[in-house]
């Protein structure tokens, strides 16, 4: 290289230094102006949970602009709106971790929300409870996340391996009582921690566990294990599932001619594509819900449990499902706790801890349901309903006083759908 | 039981082979390991997604357009990217063809969500009671496609102008340009018919899988194993390695554990590397 070419390398590299540097200096928020709470959430936008992570940010989003709509959250007289800062951790678990370590370094944000799937909360919590920020999350209730002594993680869920009890309990009321009941779930930790509460429900309420198996998360052509349940012949089948799962179970269900009593899925099953992929194969099929227009609860921020449900159907064109239920809750058990713990933006970490310790004591009744946090972080008094789809809608039909129609049992004939 | 395990396994062994004979054939002739190989299956698997779900056109009839299309796209993706490093080290082809599966890969994400999607026909549940056994005609119609495109892409290369040229350049570079033939077109070609197969390959699984944008990686893994044990470049080797797959999947998931199909795939995938490279056969192409 000669001598000129060798200088103008050196002036491009200054000038490119120079430049990163103001955009580097330009994007550092400035702190101590900040008259708003800052939220941030890294959640799958793209890939494997893309189409439940939108809908959880649905959630979020809606939460954000009712608050926002009423002038923001009130301390001390005065109201301060909320803005939250999204990433998309593209389902990637590594990448969550990622992206809350830079929300909460870089972004400086106050709280978190947080991703979808207990697969991408459970690294992505150690970031949290390393930094001291709460983390609110309302899609990762696996019970081991809620095992590891965690101060900071708060999920507004039950715990997964205790939503078995309403499909379960519903199912044993029905006339011929099933007898029998085989469960399957891909290997990851909420489908795993599902199917174990299927177990444990099964045989609490008398049922005879004929099939239990795992498989790798990979696995596409479940037709083996589907072929080896149908020879069982159990009565109930219920999966550990998300969307993908409970789309394939349904799929290659159909395609060996295998129709027990009663299709439970643990989740998944709400999102609209569920419905608009399978058409009037996704009838019957029973998922959990914690809210019905029904549900007798209400709040300041959405009114009543039937305006929530309503409005926000009007908004996004379907019923809020448990994940999205859980966040609006959530939502509220945030507002309440900075407003008990009467702090302003922006949340230092004394701030923080002090909201921290307001969480752990909330015991508060939303138009999404109650939230009350057990000493692991996870909300006992949420409640459990059970959806079915009927002529192409999920309905609710168990509680009996939140049921909008009644259930059907047992599934009929594929070819008479 | 047994013999529905083992038709399970036969009619996903078939299109498992549809699958890898691509991938098999471009090794053959281009000694490339085309890492793309799984976004030809994904891009395959919408083309009739799309057509189904805008236009109601039947999945079956949806493959030749498939076929048509992926071809362009495979020979162009060689003509003018892949060509350029032909002479390269074979490192700098697989590193390219890895770039390559990243950018289409993430563009069809952009594009089209990480949403799982169902092509879901009418008859999609439709099947046979034949004794014992459940023949799901949606399987059954897939398995005799796949053995149509592999038995199809045989005679091609067997019977045609195109296909000796094709099998000359597999055998002598040099040998073929002195009969007149092109190798630069030849390559070309040849990439685009595997990109073609796997095309159909993956408007085929796509009546029985789910279809995303990152899908195609496990097909390219199944891919390596049935390649490597019906021979690298064999193509009545990709046959029989698909119908190994699909049954030996099928038997440790019914009589072991779903759990360990990966786990004993590897493994006989290792052995095979070592023991007999060239495959069961003892036909395919080892350097």
């Amino acid at each position: 290289m000669n001598r000129k070419n060798f200088e103008i390398t050196g002036k491009i590299f200054i000038l490119l230094i120079a430049i990163f540097s103001f955009l580097l200096a330009s994007s550092i928020p400035v702190q101590a102006e900040r008259q708003k709470f800052l939220f941030g959430s890294a959640i799958a936008h793209t890939g494997k949970f893309a189409r439940s992570g939108a809908n959880l940010k649905n959630a979020y989003d809606y939460w954000a602009k009712r608050v926002n709509d009423l002038g923001g959250i009130e301390v001390g007289g005065k109201k301060y709106p909320v803005e939250i800062v999204y990433y998309d951790d593209k389902s990637d678990p590594k990448t969550t971790t990622k992206l809350v370590e830079k929300l909460i370094t870089r972004d400086k944000v106050d709280l978190i929300f947080g991703p979808f799937s207990s697969l991408c909360v459970g690294p992505s919590s150690t970031i949290t409870e390393k930094y001291k920020v709460p983390m609110l999350e309302a899609a990762g209730n696996a019970r081991p996340l809620f095992k590891r002594g965690f101060k900071y993680l708060f999920c507004t869920l039950r715990p997964a391996d205790e939503l078995a009890d309403p499909y379960l309990r519903l199912l044993t009321r029905q006339s011929p009582k099933p007898k029998s009941v085989a469960i399957i779930a891909p290997k990851s930790p909420f489908y795993m921690s599902a199917a174990k509460g299927f177990k444990a429900y099964a045989e609490k309420y008398g049922l005879n566990v004929v099939h239990y198996e795992t498989y790798p998360v990979e696995m596409q052509d479940i037709t083996p294990i589907l072929q080896k349940v149908k020879a069982k012949n159990p009565d109930i089948l219920c999966v550990g599932s998300h969307t993908v799962v409970a789309m394939m179970v349904m799929k290659q269900s159909k395609e060996i001619g295998f129709n027990p009593k009663a299709y439970c899925f643990s989740f998944g099953t709400l999102v609209p594509d569920f419905a608009k992929e399978l058409g009037k194969d996704a009838e019957y099929v029973m998922e959990y819900v914690s809210i019905s227009a029904n549900a007798p609860y209400s709040d300041p921020l959405f009114g009543t449990a039937k305006h929530f449900v309503t409005s926000f159907k009007r908004e996004y064109g379907i019923s809020p499902d448990s994940t999205q239920t859980a966040a609006m809750a959530g939502g509220i058990a945030f507002i309440k706790a900075i407003q008990r713990a009467g702090v302003i933006p922006p949340l230092d970490e004394k701030k923080r801890m002090k909201v921290r310790d307001e969480m752990a004591k909330l015991d508060l009744i939303t138009a999404a349901g109650p939230v009350r946090f057990d000493p692991t972080g996870i909300n006992e008094a949420n409640p459990l309903g059970i959806s079915q789809y009927q002529n192409g809608k999920a309905v609710c039909v168990d509680p009996s006083d939140w049921a909008e129609t009644k259930f059907v049992y047992p599934t009929p004939k594929w070819k008479d759908r | 039981m047994f013999a529905q395990v083992l038709l399970n396994g036969v009619l996903i062994g078939g299109i498992y082979a549809s699958v890898a004979v691509g991938f098999s054939l471009i090794f053959g002739v281009l000694r490339i390991v085309n890492i793309v190989h799984g976004e030809f299956i994904m891009l395959g698997a919408f083309i009739t997604y799309w057509l189904y779900k805008l236009m109601g056109i039947d999945p079956f009839l949806s493959l030749p357009l498939t076929f048509f299309c992926l071809y362009i796209f495979g020979f162009l993706l060689q003509r003018y990217v892949i060509n350029k490093i032909m002479e390269a080290p074979e490192i700098m082809s697989l590193l390219l063809t890895f770039g390559l599966s990243l950018i289409i890969a993430n563009i069809a994400l952009l594009a089209w969500k990480g949403d799982y999607r169902l092509v879901n026909p009418e008859y999609a549940g439709a099947h046979l009671n034949l004794a014992s056994l459940t023949i799901p005609y949606i399987r059954l119609s897939t398995f005799l496609f796949a053995l149509v495109s592999v038995a199809g892409l045989q005679l091609f290369l067997q019977r045609t102008d195109i296909g000796r040229a094709i099998r000359a350049t597999s055998q002598s570079k040099d040998g073929a340009r002195l009969q007149g033939v092109s190798p630069a077109l030849i390559y070309a070609i040849t990439f685009g018919l595997g990109a073609a197969v796997a095309g159909v390959a993956g408007s085929l699984l796509s009546l029985s899988f789910s279809v995303f944008p990152a899908m195609g990686g496990d097909y390219l893994l199944f891919s390596f194993f049935i390649v490597v044990v019906g021979g690298m470049g064999h193509l009545p080797g990709a046959l029989a390695g698909g119908f190994i797959l699909g049954i030996l999947q099928s038997l440790i998931t019914n009589y072991l554990s779903a759990g360990l199909t990966y786990i004993i795939m590897f493994c006989i995938l290792y052995v095979m590397l070592i023991v007999r490279p060239t495959g069961i056969f003892g036909k395919g192409i080892v350097e």
